[in-house]
C-alpha cells in the first residue's frame, strides 16, 4: 500500500475499504427504522445520516489517508 | 420549462451581460495561453489552482437537470428519490477507487486522454478504440440533451422574443468561440463563474422555499394526510430498494469515469490540490442534489394536482415545479423578481459549462485517440491542435440540428448512455489495480456486457426487477474480468 516514492493508495487499506462498504450498505433503505425524528420519517433521516457520515469519511480519507510524492505544494492556487 | 415566467427586457440584459462575459474570459484565456500544443489547450497545462479545479468538477458534475429533473422525479416519486443525494456521493466515493493510482500514472507518462491511460496498460490500439467510441457515444448523448435544454431555457427566458432555434445556434456559437480560443483554459475558468452562479444560485433557492412554503415536517405532514400523496413519504418497497442500489451503482460508477472527469484528474496542478478538490466535492450532494429534493418535495405536498393540470401544450410536466415556485416568488416583489433571473441564469450557466466540458472532451478523444493515433501517429502537437479545434466546431453541427430536430424517439438513446458507459469500468477501475488483467479478457468482458445490455434494451426490459440492464451487463463483465485476476492469482501487485 505504501512504496518507495511515499505514495499511499487508500483503497488499499483495509479499514478504507471496509468502511466504504458498511456505508454503502448502510445507504440502502432496508433498515427497520420506524416514526419520524423531527417531524420527517425516520428513514429518510437516517438516509440523510449516512450521506453526511460517507462524505465526512471520504473527504477525511481523501486528505489524510492517501499520500502522493507530488503533495507539495498543496497550498497553491 | 420556462415557458410560463414572465421575463422582462430586464432578464435578457442580465443573460447578455453574462454571456458576453464568458467571451471575454475565453479573450483572456487565449491570451494566457504557454504553448501551442495539446497538454496546453485540452488540459490548461496540467496547472489548474483548487478554486477553479474545484469549481469546474462541481460545474462539469451538476447540470441543469439536477435542478429541473431532481425536484421533478422527487414531486413523483417522493423522498424515494432522496436516492439521488446518495448517487451523487457515491461518484466522489468511485473517484477514491482510481483517481489515486491515475493521478500518479498519469504525471508519469502525461497522459491526455482516457484512451492513454487504456494504451499505456494494455498496449493495445483495438480496446483505446473501443472505450474511446463507448465515451464518445456516452458524451455526444450528454451533450445533445444540454444543447436541447439550453434552448428550452433561452426561449423561454426570451418570453419568445428570441426563437428557440436562435437560443440553440447562439450560445453553441458563443461555447465555440471561448473555447477554441483558450481550450480547458478558457472552460475551466467559465467553469468557475458557472460553477459559483450555480452554487449561489441553489442557495437562493433553499431560503426562497422556506421562505414561500414552509418548513419540510410540515410539507411531510401534508402529503401524510392526504392518501393520493402519502406514499410520497413512505420508503421503497422491494423494487424500490433493488432500483436504488442500481441507481447508487449505476451513476457512481458512470459519472466517475466520464472522460472530462478523468481529464480534471489529469490537469490538477499537483496532487494536494487535486485532494482538497474531490473532498470538497464529497460535501456537495448536500447543498445541491438535496437542495432538489426539498423543492420537489415542498412542492408535492402545496401542489399535489400539477400533473393533472394543462398548459397550452398539453399536460404540465413534473420537472415544471422549480418553474411553477419561481412562478409564485416573481409575482410578490421586483426583489423576489431578480432573484429568480439569477437563478434561472444559474441555470443556464450549468447547462453550458456541463455542454462545453463535454464537447472539449469529445473533440480532445477523436482528435488524439482516433485521428492522431491511428491516422497521423507522426503529426506535431501544433497541427493536432488545430485539428481538435476544427472537430469542435464540426461536432457542434450534427449536436445542434439534433438538440433542434429533437423527436421523442432520441429518448431511448439519451437513457441508455450511462449503461454503454459503464461497461468500461473493469478497464479502469480494475486496470489501475491488476497487472494480469490482459487486453483480450477486458474486450471479452466488454463486448460481453454491451451485447447483453443491449439486448436487454432492445426487448424492451431496461429494468430487470429495478436492476438497469446495464448493472445487469456490467456484472457479467467484471465476472469474466474478476475470473481472469483470481486465474493470474496477482490481483493488487505493484
Amino acid at each position: 500500500m505504501k512504496n518507495k516514492n511515499n505514495f499511499v493508495d487508500p483503497i488499499r487499506i483495509p479499514w478504507v475499504g471496509i468502511g466504504i462498504i458498511i456505508l454503502l450498505v448502510a445507504m440502502i433503505p432496508i433498515w427497520p427504522i420506524t416514526g419520524n425524528w423531527f417531524g420527517v420519517p425516520a428513514w429518510a433521516v437516517f438516509a440523510l445520516l449516512i450521506s453526511v457520515l460517507t462524505s465526512l469519511f471520504i473527504a477525511f480519507v481523501i486528505l489524510r489517508v492517501w499520500r502522493d510524492p507530488d503533495d507539495e505544494g498543496k497550498h497553491d492556487d | 420549462m420556462t415557458e410560463f415566467l414572465p421575463f422582462g427586457p430586464g432578464a435578457l440584459i442580465f443573460i447578455a451581460i453574462y454571456v458576453l462575459s464568458l467571451l471575454g474570459i475565453g479573450f483572456y484565456a487565449y491570451k494566457q495561453r504557454q504553448k501551442d500544443n495539446m497538454q496546453d489547450f485540452f488540459l490548461a497545462g496540467r496547472n489548474l489552482g483548487f478554486t477553479i479545479l474545484f469549481l469546474t468538477l462541481y460545474a462539469t458534475q451538476y447540470s441543469g437537470n439536477t435542478l429541473l429533473g431532481f425536484s421533478g422525479a422527487t414531486y413523483r416519486n417522493g423522498l424515494s428519490f432522496l436516492v439521488c443525494v446518495h448517487f451523487m456521493t457515491a461518484i466522489v466515493v468511485c473517484y477514491l477507487l482510481f483517481a489515486p493510482q491515475l493521478y500518479r500514472l498519469s504525471r508519469e507518462n502525461q497522459f491526455l486522454t482516457p484512451g492513454d491511460f487504456i494504451y499505456h496498460r494494455y498496449q493495445s490500439q483495438a480496446l483505446r478504440i473501443m472505450v474511446t467510441l463507448i465515451m464518445v457515444y456516452a458524451l455526444a448523448n450528454f451533450t445533445l440533451a444540454q444543447m436541447r435544454t439550453l434552448g428550452t431555457a433561452f426561449a423561454g427566458i426570451s418570453q419568445g422574443r428570441v426563437p428557440m432555434w436562435a437560443g440553440v445556434v447562439g450560445l453553441a456559437l458563443v461555447m465555440l468561440v471561448y473555447e477554441s480560443l483558450g481550450g480547458m483554459r478558457s472552460v475551466a475558468w467559465t467553469d468557475t463563474i458557472q460553477g459559483g452562479m450555480l452554487l449561489v444560485g441553489f442557495i437562493i433557492l433553499m431560503g426562497l422555499a422556506f421562505s414561500q412554503f414552509g418548513s419540510i415536517p410540515d410539507a411531510i405532514e401534508k402529503l401524510a394526510s392526504n392518501p393520493e400523496t402519502l406514499h410520497k413519504i413512505k420508503p421503497p418497497d422491494g423494487d424500490g430498494v433493488r432500483n436504488w442500489i442500481s441507481f447508487v451503482l449505476l451513476v457512481g460508477l458512470g459519472a466517475a469515469i466520464y472522460p472530462q472527469a478523468i481529464q480534471r484528474v489529469y490537469s490538477a496542478r499537483n496532487a494536494g490540490i487535486l485532494k482538497r478538490s474531490l473532498a470538497t466535492m464529497a460535501f456537495m450532494p448536500l447543498i445541491t442534489a438535496l437542495v432538489s429534493v426539498m423543492i420537489g418535495l415542498l412542492m408535492a405536498a402545496h401542489l399535489p394536482d400539477l400533473e393533472r393540470q394543462f398548459s397550452s401544450n398539453g399536460p404540465i410536466p413534473s420537472e415544471t415545479v422549480l418553474t411553477q415556485m419561481c412562478l409564485q416568488i416573481m409575482q410578490q416583489s421586483a426583489f423576489g423578481y431578480w432573484l429568480v433571473v439569477i437563478i434561472f441564469a444559474s441555470l443556464l450557466a450549468a447547462v453550458m459549462s456541463t455542454a462545453d466540458s463535454a464537447l472539449l472532451s469529445i473533440s480532445s478523444m477523436i482528435t488524439h485517440d482516433l485521428y492522431g493515433q491511428t491516422f497521423r501517429p507522426n503529426a506535431d502537437q501544433a497541427h493536432l491542435t488545430r485539428v481538435g479545434k476544427c472537430i469542435t466546431w464540426i461536432l457542434m453541427i450534427p449536436l445542434v440540428w439534433a438538440a433542434l430536430a429533437y423527436e421523442g424517439n432520441l429518448i431511448q438513446l439519451l437513457k441508455i448512455k450511462f449503461e454503454l458507459l459503464i461497461q468500461c469500468v473493469p478497464a479502469i477501475y480494475l486496470g489501475v489495480h491488476s497487472r494480469s488483467l490482459s487486453a483480450r479478457t477486458v474486450i471479452t468482458g466488454l463486448a460481453a456486457g454491451l451485447t447483453i445490455t443491449l439486448i436487454l434494451i432492445a426487448l424492451d426490459w431496461s429494468r430487470v426487477s429495478g436492476i438497469h440492464s446495464g448493472i445487469i451487463g456490467l456484472a457479467v463483465n467484471l465476472a469474466i474480468c474478476l475470473a481472469a485476476i483470481v486465474k493470474n492469482r496477482s490481483f493488487y501487485t505493484d
